[in-house]
């Protein structure tokens, strides 16, 4: 146990992880509440609350899951493609581009 | 990370819990203390009159139109704050000439049946200050506090998640408490007390996120609106319309009709306040402001406004009623528990009072569980050193801060500069000293020496105020001002407390030094 604490393998996993839940962690759940916010079909104050409440409770589960997943490798590559719908979301409302 | 869920989560848990642990106790003292910041401004202000006689709010009411008719007409606006169960014979009335450029106060002696000017009391931040650091800290720029704070408590709600996934046997150990078995019994001490006011934990937690969404959760804010802060401002709370003058003279209804519709609106005693607009004038508006009392849907931005002429409701101002915003307002109302009366608001303070022995007891958990390792190794390692002397120095320390607070606010002269801010930096100066000292003693005596300390600052709190004031127990408690006497007598419990675990500290390490003579391999470690 000790021993594994003391290697470098070890505390690059932590700081990764730790970057991943603070920043990364962050970031993602940023954009997933503001893609909420904009594509809820309710009042803007309303979207705005409701977006903020899940928000939060998502950033927890998101930190729980990083400290859990094996691959530190791994936790990145679904941080990017968890944060590709909201991103094409935003893009989408933003620009008012419709598909159909 | 680790082999099995639980255990990973019992890292993260161990880790997090460290980090933002003393700040958190922080938190937690503060917001504890908050819930009798009222009772805590009045100790603190002992040049006020005595709570003797209550008055209703009719009464109330009656008292104030009265004054204000005979010598306030030709103002702009009255304002009146009516005695709730908490304030119940003060009774403050102001009147503002053009633009709030000029206001006059008075408050009601229910005593002597009559409006005086306030009584200068002693420049204090009172309770108010200690209860406002809970959410901003202190020494930082405006939003950083906050800001922190915010981080604090995010990490706090995982913590709260983890530690919950981490206890194993939740309902069969709440029961299990193993005495004297060292990091066993503060375990079960931890689970215990974590336990027991968890849902408390939970929802205080997750409410203090939502407080501030513009600065935790900023991208949804601007999602929708930009950085059109006040239309966030208009929506959240509707614009109150000022009147317009006409010049016109026209009788107004007595006060006292207002409240009996503001009753019938929102029931018996929820009126907070009122604002009379041009009084004397036609277009004369009287507003009533609820109180927040009676309901935890924190209503207290609902306002009635009525026309002061012929008493009809002009608008009734509700904030929306949609879910989201019922669930934000109902998270608000039990964070601060502005409805509580007087049992359930002692039933908050104990829970608080959880929450610090929660955090306490897992920072000590922290140090208990690494001891052993420790001392086989020979030294103690700076991080362990560093964490054992936040840990008294906090723990005990910061208790023993907020005394010096309240020992200052007794103490410092009363026409001192910057009367208020030197209180404050008391209660800072005094737990920087305790961190040192802790810092250079063995950890054990520093613990006894801490607690024994906070216990004689807090017991002898009745005793300073007896010497430097009225409004000591022997004056409080006949004249039946339970809320100025409940102040010394709980400084006088908590030093009891302070002592009992002062004494208990003692006797422990007094048999861990003396015991054998590997006792002096430990009392080295201890130093």
């Amino acid at each position: 146990m000790s021993r594994r604490h003391a290697t470098s393998r070890y505390r690059w996993s932590v700081a990764s992880r730790v970057l991943a839940a603070s920043v990364g962690g962050y970031g993602l759940v940023s954009l997933f509440a503001a893609a909420l916010a904009m594509s809820l079909p309710m009042p803007r104050l309303e979207a705005v609350i409701t977006a903020v409440m899940v928000g939060f409770l998502a950033y927890a589960a998101l930190i729980i899951a990083i400290f859990n997943i094996r691959s530190v490798t791994r936790i990145w590559i679904w941080l990017g493609v968890a944060a590709v719908p909201p991103a094409v979301v935003m893009v989408l409302l933003l620009t008012e581009a419709t598909l159909w | 990370m680790k082999e099995t869920f639980r255990q990973s989560m019992a890292w993260l848990h161990t880790w997090i819990g460290l980090i933002v642990g003393w700040v958190l106790f922080f938190i937690f003292v503060t917001g504890t203390i908050g819930y009798f910041y009222i009772e805590i401004d009045r100790w603190m202000r002992p040049e006020k009159a005595l709570a003797s006689i209550e008055l209703t709010p009719q009464e109330a009411a009656d008292v104030a139109d009265a004054y204000l008719r005979r010598g306030a007409l030709e103002v702009e606006s009255w304002s009146i704050r009516l005695p709730d169960h908490r304030t119940s014979s003060v009774l403050r009335i102001s009147w503002s000439t053009g633009s709030g450029s000029r206001s006059e106060v008075r408050e009601y002696d229910a005593a002597l049946r009559r409006f005086r000017e306030p009584v200068p009391p002693r420049e204090t931040g009172g309770g108010f200050e200690l209860y406002r650091m809970h959410w901003k800290l202190h020494y930082l720029p405006k939003m950083l506090g906050v800001l922190i704070v915010g981080i604090c408590t995010m990490i706090m709600f995982v913590a709260l998640l983890t530690g919950i996934v981490a206890h194993k046997k939740i309902f069969a150990d709440f029961f299990t408490f193993r005495s004297r078995k060292g990091q066993r019994s503060w375990l079960d001490f931890h689970n215990i007390v974590s336990v027991t006011a968890l849902p408390f934990f939970v929802m205080i937690t997750f409410s203090g996120l939502v407080f501030y969404p513009s600065l935790y959760m900023p991208t949804a804010v601007q999602a929708r609106y930009g950085n059109d802060y006040d239309q966030l401002e208009a929506d959240l709370y509707p614009q109150t319309n000022q009147p317009t003058p006409t010049g016109v003279a026209a009788p107004m209804l007595p006060l006292r009709h207002f409240l009996s519709e503001a009753r019938r609106y929102w029931g018996e005693g929820a009126a907070g306040g009122i604002m009379v607009r041009l009084p004397g004038d036609a277009a004369a508006t009287v507003e009533i402001g609820h109180s927040g009392i009676g309901t935890v849907l924190r209503n207290a931005d609902e306002r009635l406004h009525f026309d002061a002429v012929n008493g009809e409701l002009i608008r009734q101002e509700t904030p929306r009623r949609s879910v989201p915003r019922a669930i934000t307002s109902g998270l608000y109302g039990l964070h601060e528990g502005i409805f509580a009366g007087w049992a359930l608001r002692w039933l908050y303070f104990a829970s608080g009072l959880l929450g610090c022995a929660m955090i306490a007891t897992g920072l000590v958990l922290w140090t208990v569980k690494r001891r052993d390792r420790q001392s086989k190794a020979g030294a103690t390692s700076f991080g362990f050193r560093l964490v054992e002397s936040l840990n008294i120095g906090t723990i005990a320390g910061l208790p023993i801060g907020i005394a010096a607070y309240f020992w200052a606010n007794r103490l410092l002269p009363v026409g001192m500069a910057e009367r208020a801010a030197w209180e404050m930096h008391s209660l800072f100066i005094v737990w920087g000293m305790m961190l040192l000292w802790a810092s250079f003693r063995p950890s054990g005596k520093a613990w006894a020496e801490e607690l024994s300390i906070a216990a004689v600052v807090f017991g002898a709190l009745p005793l300073l105020n007896a010497i430097t004031t009225d409004r000591h127990l022997g004056v409080t408690i006949p004249a039946g001002d339970w809320a100025l006497a409940g102040f010394d007598l709980t400084a006088l419990v908590a030093g009891v407390l302070f002592g009992v675990a002062a004494a208990k500290v003692h006797q422990k390490w007094t048999v861990r030094v003396g015991a054998t003579h590997r006792g002096r391999r430990i009392a080295e470690l201890g130093s």
